[in-house]
């Protein structure tokens, strides 16, 4: 530190002032001492460097420059010297101001204060101090500022330049003065600044012979404020520039700063955003104003949880606005215990989500109604999305079960699951797979069907990148397909039979007629011939072959229903009861016969066409028999009505132990002439005749047979309805 | 003795019954369809009119029904070997419009003659 620090004096001048302090007394060097002193205080303490924590090393400071300019001062003022006779004295008082000005020098390195003197011409004489900065604009150090000054030194014109014009009118006038700021250039075009106070100095005539003062180096000072002038400038410029709405509380939660995007977002409250107002009274011009919705009628309440979420700063929210708009709350506690807060306005945001929110609601509902869900699986995640519908048609939980291949697959029917499973994987490697059509079963049990298509999108590079499939439930169309389909053939069937029938109507016409004169008038013969006739036999063969004729008439209209039938209230009971007594004596020894005979309603129907069909079909499970041992059982129930009472329906059946029909014949067995019977054995008209005739009541028959075990053929007749059958009658009955 | 009229166009038929029926004891006139009918039973008188359903010109449903119109106390047996046609019924509708009698062709020549004496009796 020691080498900034020099004394500047010229030569000549230092030995003057020597010279004259031996001429003065110790009264008048102890009073200069305190004079001096004093000054140096006071120009300490006006300098804007010396803070209290200097303090104390002021005063130290001060005492030691007294000392040293005592010294100087003395030497100055006593031109003639002093007696000889006091030379020791002076000698220990010199000493004792050496040892004061090494203590100054110290001091005085330590302050890093400068200290000046100029002449009356307010030239330089003496500069002490930091001299780290004394140098020109060049470079040129410290000699240079001697016998210069100040405005010379600062390359400024006191005639031209206001600032300088005031402070030379100030030494002009021997004012003291205060913090005069001043530059001076410095190399490569930087300056060097300083702060300046200064006292004159007058000799004991009262004679102005220049100035004593300090100076401080206020390069960092200027220069930190610079730096917190362009920070502060820089924040609010960024504070500004930011387009969201940017504020800030001070730790008493009171408005510090905010930018004009913030003032925008609340235009109902702007008036009361003036800085030093609390954020709460911020609020409550707002609410005053109906700023905010969710307000409205529990404004309190709305106050208190909105400053809840500020004192706490526990999370975002989002807030909605009077003109509509949406702003994003994000609120951070900064440093210092204030509040930083930005306002997003997230209106835009919103509508997309909203948007966004009603195109899927549109789509769930376009699927629910479609009944088509979808999966989408990410090849590159390997994510797999299903829809809600989806989850729907495949009766499963979202909560209760993962989207994935394992899943699905579990659910295809076990018959379908092959062909399923091995389109599926192909999809999943990334391969196109067909349409496909199956069937599921949900957890429920419920067979469902499905129909799915998927297609693949790829990447630029060719890879696989999303498979969406679709999946439609057509368990509804299926089932009706399948129900036309049924029609269809019951359509052809009974076009079938409707041609036959017509055929059959028109040839049975002809064919009784022609039958009467041979039936009747070969019994009239047969009555007229003796006994003895040799014709008797040939005509009782032609009655008899004629009856065959008229019974196989009567078979074939009756499966073509073209059948008269001659219905009343019967009891199905008592005529299945009569049709198997009279059956029981015709049956082989071998075969028993079972009745399980309930009581049942009546029914409105032809007795004997009835019997018939009992007949009919105990006599094939007899020839169904055959030779073996079995049993016929004939079982007569009723079925209650679905709907009510009045729907009930009667439930006939026959079964038997015999060899039972094959899978290929069974769907035929009610066609006319079909029989597996041996040529002669059978006309094949038994069961159709009891088709015709079950379905001449409304009723309707069918088969079930397990070939080798027997087979069991059902017929389901209407109960008789008391009201509607009283109309009835008119219409179908004799 | 009884007079039966007996309409039915197919000549073998109506023969056979009138043969039936003579044996039997009754008198028999005949007639080949529904207005020759008419027009003998104005004639003719008779005490039982048997009639078949299905003729040319005039067919046996209408006949029956012109009969009654007549004469209402008629007694009528309607003979049908024809069955059903679509829905209707014909000898359910002969009984319907007032037949007192019906029978399915072909029959036992005993059949007839006991309809038609049952058919006398009922009057």
């Amino acid at each position: 530190m020691s080498r900034y620090l020099h004394e500047e004096r010229e030569p000549g001048q230092r030995r003057r002032r020597r010279g004259r302090v031996l001429g003065r007394g110790a009264a008048v060097i102890a009073a200069i001492i305190l004079t001096a002193a004093a000054n140096i205080l006071w120009l300490l303490r006006e300098s804007a460097i010396l803070d209290s924590a200097t303090g104390a090393a002021a005063v130290i400071a001060a005492l030691g420059l007294a000392g040293w300019l005592f010294f100087r001062k003395s030497a100055a003022d006593d031109a003639a010297g002093l007696a000889q006779h006091r030379a020791e004295q002076e000698a220990e008082t010199r000493r004792d101001l050496q040892q004061s000005e090494a203590r100054f020098r110290d001091i005085a390195d330590v302050a890093a204060e400068l200290i000046w003197e100029m002449d009356a011409q307010h030239r330089f004489t003496s500069v002490v101090g930091d001299l780290r900065n004394i140098v020109d604009k060049n470079g040129t150090p410290i000699p240079a500022t001697l016998g210069k000054t100040r405005w010379e030194l600062a390359g400024a014109d006191p005639e031209t330049d206001p600032l300088w014009r005031r402070h030379k009118a100030d030494l002009d006038a021997h004012r003291p003065f205060r913090r005069f700021r001043y530059r001076r250039p410095a190399p490569n075009g930087t300056y060097f600044y300083f702060s300046v106070s200064g006292k004159p100095v007058f000799d004991a005539e009262g004679r102005f012979v220049g100035y004593r003062g300090t100076a401080s180096h206020e390069n960092e000072i200027v220069e930190a404020q610079a730096r917190a002038e362009r920070a502060e400038a820089l924040l609010r410029d960024a504070v500004a520039s930011v387009s969201e709405g940017f504020v800030i509380y001070d730790e008493e939660d009171r408005l510090f700063l905010c930018n004009e995007a913030y003032l925008r977002l609340y235009p109902e409250s702007v008036t009361a955003m003036v800085p030093g107002t609390r954020f709460e009274d911020i609020l409550r011009a707002g609410l005053g104003a109906a700023q905010y919705p969710a307000a409205k009628g529990r404004e309190a309440e709305w106050l208190a949880e909105r400053m809840r979420r500020h004192r706490e700063l526990s999370e975002e929210h989002e807030q909605l606005l009077s003109d509509g708009r949406w702003v994003l709350v994000s609120e951070r506690r900064m440093a210092n215990g204030g509040t930083a807060g930005l306002r997003i306005d997230i209106t835009a945001l919103k509508d997309v989500q909203a948007s966004l929110r009603e195109s899927q609601a549109q789509l769930n509902e376009a699927q629910r109604v479609s009944n088509t869900g979808s999966s989408v699986r990410d090849f590159q995640t390997g994510k797999i999305v299903w829809s809600d519908q989806l989850y729907r048609i495949f009766g499963l939980s979202r909560q209760g079960s993962a989207p994935d291949f394992q899943t699905f697959i579990s659910l295809v029917h076990p018959e379908d699951r092959e062909r399923v499973g091995s389109t599926v994987k192909a999809a999943l490697a990334g391969k196109d797979s067909p349409s496909l059509q199956y069937r599921i079963i949900r957890p429920d049990g419920a067979i469902r069907w499905v129909y799915r298509e998927a297609k693949l999108s790829y990447a630029a590079d060719g890879q696989p990148l999303l498979l969406t499939s679709t999946y439609k439930d057509i368990t509804e169309q299926q089932i009706a397909k399948q129900r036309q389909a049924e029609l269809e053939s019951q359509l052809r069937h009974s076009q079938r039979l409707e041609a036959l029938g017509t055929l059959a109507g028109g040839i049975a016409h002809d064919l009784n007629n022609t039958l009467v004169p041979i039936l009747a008038l070969s019994t009239l013969a047969l009555r007229l011939l003796p006994a003895d006739s040799p014709v008797r036999d040939d005509l009782a063969i032609i009655i008899t072959a004629s009856e065959r004729a008229r019974d196989l008439v009567r078979q074939i209209l009756a499966f073509s229903r073209k059948q008269e039938l001659d219905k009343q209230q019967i009891d199905l009971r008592a005529v299945t009861r009569e049709a198997l007594s009279m059956l029981r004596a015709g049956l082989p020894t071998t075969v028993r016969l079972v009745e399980h005979l309930a009581d049942v309603p009546p029914i409105f129907g032809d007795a004997g066409q009835l019997q018939q069909v009992i007949v009919n079909l105990v006599t094939n499970a007899a020839h169904a028999i055959g030779d073996r041992t079995g049993t016929i059982t004939v079982t007569l129930a009723a079925i209650a009505g679905a709907a009510d009472a009045a729907d009930a329906k009667l439930c006939l059946s026959v079964a038997d132990t015999g060899c039972g029909i094959d899978a290929q014949h069974v769907d035929r067995v009610f066609e006319p002439f079909f029989t597996t019977k041996p040529v002669n054995e059978g006309t094949g008209l038994g069961l159709a005749v009891a088709h015709g005739i079950v379905a001449g009541h409304d009723g309707s028959i069918g088969v079930r047979s397990e070939p080798g075990k027997g087979a069991e053929f059902t017929i389901v007749l209407p109960a008789m309805r008391r009201m509607k059958d009283a109309a009835g009658c008119d219409r179908t009955a004799a | 003795m009884k007079k039966v009229l007996i309409i039915d166009d197919n000549d073998a038929v109506r023969s056979t019954m009138a043969r039936i029926l003579d044996l039997a004891g009754y008198a028999t006139v005949t007639a080949r369809d529904g207005n020759e009918g008419l027009a003998r039973m104005r004639s003719e008188q008779p005490d039982l009119i048997i009639t078949d359903i299905i003729m040319p010109e005039k067919e046996g449903i209408e006949t029956i029904r012109l009969i009654l119109a007549e004469r209402p106390d008629a007694k009528i047996m309607a003979v049908s070997g024809g069955g059903r046609h679509g829905t209707m019924d014909f000898l359910s509708a002969a009984r319907k419009l007032g037949a007192t009698e019906v029978l399915h062709k072909p029959f036992e020549p005993d059949d007839l003659v006991d309809r038609v004496a049952r058919c006398l009796k009922a009057a």
